[in-house]
Formats: C-alpha cells, structure tokens, sequence
C-alpha cells in the first residue's frame, strides 16, 4: 500500500469517525444553540434502456453536515454505488466519500454575504466481469467443462473543489464561481491517466416574494487526454433549474418543486449542489428533472426526485436513456 | 439698546462655549453628532475614550450602537462581543448585538444571543421580539405560533406579538387563525395597514 493509499484510507476512517460522532453527539450540539447538525441519507435507482453494456444503477449514502451559528460549516458524507451489467460488460462497484468545510463572510457594502467552500472527493471504481466458456471434453467424448475468467480493475479518483459565492441579503441574486481539479488514476492499464478541470460559474435569482428561484449553472470540462473518451477532451453545458415554493396546504401539501433542464455535454462532471462526482457515467448529453421537497415538520424532510437523461457511450457506438428515481430524507437534529 | 447688546453677546458666548465644551467632551461631542444623524463621526469621537480606556464598557456599547446606526454591522457586532467580553450578564449588549445580525440576516446567531438575553431576564420584552423576528427568518412557523401565544399571556396589551403570531398562521395557510390575531391587532392599533390588508383580503 503507498502513502497515498493510506492517506485516502486515513481520511476515509476520520470522516466516518468524524460523522458518527457528530451524529452521536447531536443533541449536545443543537443544545447549545450555536451548532446545527443536519443528516441526510438517500438512494437512487436507475434504469437504462437501450444500453449495450449497463442494465442499471443503484446508490445509497450518508451526508451529515454541521453548522457553526451562521458563519462556519463543515460536512462528511459517504455513498456506495453499483452498476449492473450486461452479461459479459463490466459491473462497476464505488466507495466515494467527501469532506467539506465552509465559512461565510458579511459584507456590508456589498450587502450580502461572500461564501467560501472547499471540498475534498476521494473515490474508488471496481470494475470487474466474468466470462464463462464452455470448453468441449477431449476427443469430441463429452463431459464439456465451463471456464470462468475473471477481468478486474481498479480506477482511483480524488477531486478537490473551491468555490467563492455571493448572495445579497435579499436573496433576490446570487453568484458563484467553482473550480475543481481531478486526478483520475485508471486502473486500466491501455489507457492514460487522466487529469480534469472543471469551471463552474452559476447566476441565480430570486423573485415573487422569494418564492421562486431561477438558477443556470455553467459546466466546462477540460481533460488531459482523450483516450478513455474516443478523442474528445472538453465537455461544455448548462444546468438550468427553476424552484417555486408553496403556501402550505396548496399543491399535494409540498413544500418546493424544482424542474430542471442540462443541455450540452457533461463527463466526469462533479455536481457541487448533489456533492456528487459522476465518475463512472459515460457522456450525459441531456437531462429533463423534477422534484418536489415535502417538509413533515420543521427538522424534517423528504424530497423525491426523478430524472430522464440521454447518454452517449463513445467507446461501444451506443446511445442510451437512464430513468433515475431519487429519494433523500433530511433530518435536523 | 445696551441691554440688547449685552443679551446677544450672552447668547453667543453661550453657544461658544457649548461648541468648546462639546470639542473638549467627547462624550457630548458624540450625543451631538448622533442627534445630527453623523454616526460615523459620532463614532469617531468616542475612539480616544476607548483608546485611553480600553475596559469603558459604556464607550464599547455606544459604539457599537452608532456603528450599527450608520450601517457598518460587521464593526458593530466586534463591539457589542467586546462588551459581552467584558459582562456577560448586560442585557445592552446581548440585546444590542442582534440588531447587526438581524440586518445581515443572520439569524441562527440572532437566536443564539437571544436566548443568551433570556437567560439572563426570562420575560425580558425586546428579547422575545427580536427571537421571534429570528424564528421569522428561519421560518420556524409552529415554533413562532409557539412562542407567541406564549408571549401574548404575558404582554396582553401588545399589538406587535400578536402581528408575529398572525404572521406565523398566515405562512401556516390557518386563515381563521391568522384573522382573529389580526382582528386583536386591530383592537390595539386601529387602521394597522399589514391587519386590515389581510382581513379586506378575506372578504
């Protein structure tokens, strides 16, 4: 094992011990009335249609953020993920975990509020599949026997991310401006390593009251190379959501609805909002989304998400379509 | 005609001396720059008492007051923590740092310094409005409905608890509720504008 295996395993054990704690601890943080913890655990199912190497999707997770009064926060989170193959593709298993702290700055001549953001991503992808030959008996006598191969590799990914952000005090604007840095070590060994940047400046407004919000993110992707993507080393798109939120007791007694649109191309995309990296997605070439938040009560939350994309899996000539269905449950402790 | 004279150079030297004292007072010097609305220079003023004393709690307060005044909220919360620092126990400072952080809309902390003031005077009036103004912020509607009914049995005559608590109904879409509370605002302050827009709205 090298160092940075064992710095990544270090980290992974301290966020886990780190989220555990504040979630053992969480009363005596909310006591005090300057610390807010907050969990979230979610999963996703997935199905594709049309795809020659994938039958479908599954993740579950836990984020656990806690914030200091209004102006320091920091949160761990951890996510298992699988991709189902076809028979004979590659099934992909990921161990993704993240770390991220935040600390908020008030401006008065600005009249707003400048966040900074800094985040750390260390993930896993197992690939692995099994072929199966049926090898004859010698002599054309029978007794044919099955040989299994097993192919496996390992990709390594860790990200970092910062993000500088505005909002007035209204909240009628905000801006941000994010940039991350992945290093995506392959474990395939005929294909080079890859290294990514990615901006990602974001517009929002508010109007209405306050009860509906517009937002239209920016995704630019540059890779070192492009030999795990046929060639290409930029992905360009723009993730547009708009949010209205409810009186109580009108529309099925939600509390938000959010629809979204991503138009463009996006890989190796990491999704500052989700706290998500899309690592083991081929090229999402569009995505239409809905979701709705219901708030059972003050401290807690439920929000139900589903989403139709479009991929493009360069490598295997194939396009194909994701049914995503989401579902996350919030709790303020 | 002298009488006049001597009269008009009374009241000039009256002044004069009112401008010397109030230059050689930094404390009057501050009361009349504030009373002219010039915060920043009111504020200027007390900085040699502070500088010369740096544990004057009374100077740390009213600076932070006037910083709070002429808008630089960021300096006014360093001065009301600095009083805080220096009595832990003053209901000034508690309640005077949540003036700044409810104009920068930080309410978490608002509510924090609240409850601190609370602990110190449990029914104290401004500590509850300002907490309830929090509760707003963060809409924490069943715990404003909460806290105002509680508030209300306490300071009956009051119309601004019961605005906070028709406000709370209102965000929690009870129309009923919401017009009575209004309905007792408008006892308390005939012609309320925020009560009778929403009780004509129901009609």
């Amino acid at each position: 094992m090298n160092i940075k295996e064992k710095f990544r395993k270090l980290l992974f054990y301290i966020i886990c011990i780190t989220g555990l704690f504040m979630l053992h601890n969480s009363s005596a943080y909310s006591d005090s009335h300057e610390w807010l913890v907050n969990s979230e655990l979610f999963s996703t199912a997935s199905g594709y249609q049309s795809s020659v190497t994938r039958d479908g999707f599954m993740n579950a997770g836990i984020h656990v953020d806690a914030k200091y009064l209004d102006s320091a926060g920091f949160g761990v989170g951890y996510t298992y993920a699988q991709v189902f193959g076809v028979t004979d593709k590659f099934d992909i298993t990921q161990h993704a975990f993240f770390a991220s702290g935040n600390y908020n700055y008030y401006v008065d001549s600005l009249s707003g509020k400048l966040g900074f953001r800094a985040d750390y991503y260390g993930i896993e992808d197992s690939n692995s599949y099994t072929t199966r030959t049926i090898v004859p008996g010698p002599g054309g006598m029978g007794g044919s026997s099955i040989v299994q191969t097993t192919f496996e590799f390992t990709n390594i990914i860790d990200v970092v991310f910062a993000q500088l952000s505005y909002i007035n005090f209204k909240k009628t604007f905000y801006v941000d401006v994010g940039y991350a840095f992945s290093d995506y070590d392959l474990g395939d060994v005929e294909v080079q390593d890859i290294d990514i940047d990615q901006w990602t400046p974001t517009l929002g407004f508010g109007w209405n009251e306050k009860y509906d919000w517009l937002q239209a993110r920016l995704y630019i992707i540059d890779l070192s190379n492009g030999d795990s993507t046929g060639g290409v080393t930029s992905y360009e798109s723009v993730d547009l959501t708009w949010t209205h939120w409810f009186k109580p007791g009108t529309v099925l007694n939600m509390d938000s609805f959010t629809a979204g649109l991503l138009i463009g191309e996006r890989e190796f995309a990491l999704d500052p909002d989700a706290r998500i990296v899309y690592s083991i997605g081929h090229t999402q070439i569009g995505t239409a989304s809905i979701n709705a938040v219901w708030k059972i009560n003050e401290s807690f939350r439920i929000m139900t998400y589903y989403g139709y994309s479009r991929y493009d899996d360069q490598e295997n000539m194939n396009e194909y379509a994701s049914n995503d269905f989401y579902i996350n449950f919030s709790k303020d402790w | 005609m002298n009488k006049l004279i001597l009269n008009s150079g009374l009241l000039v030297s009256l002044l004069l001396s009112q401008n010397i004292l109030a230059a050689a007072d930094p404390w009057a010097e501050s009361y009349r720059l504030e009373a002219l609305a010039q915060y920043e220079a009111a504020a200027r003023s007390l900085e040699t008492i502070i500088s010369n004393d740096v544990k004057n709690e009374f100077a740390v307060l009213r600076h932070g007051w006037l910083n709070y005044l002429r808008g630089n909220h960021n300096q006014a919360i360093k001065d009301y923590k600095k009083a805080i620092a220096m009595n832990s126990k003053s209901l000034d400072a508690l309640l005077g740092i949540i003036l700044p952080l409810e104009a920068q809309q930080r309410w978490n902390e608002a509510s924090s310094y609240a409850s601190k003031a609370l602990n110190v005077a449990p029914w104290n009036y401004y500590a509850h409005i300002r907490l309830m103004i929090a509760e707003e912020g963060l809409r924490k509607w069943d715990t404003l409905v909460k806290h105002a009914h509680s508030v209300n049995s306490r300071y009956p005559s009051d119309a601004t608890v019961l605005v906070y608590l028709a406000r709370a109904y209102r965000w929690k879409d009870d129309k009923k509720a919401a017009r009575k509370a209004y309905q007792q605002v408008l006892e308390r302050v005939p012609g309320h504008i925020e009560a009778t827009q929403f009780i004509e709205s129901l009609s």
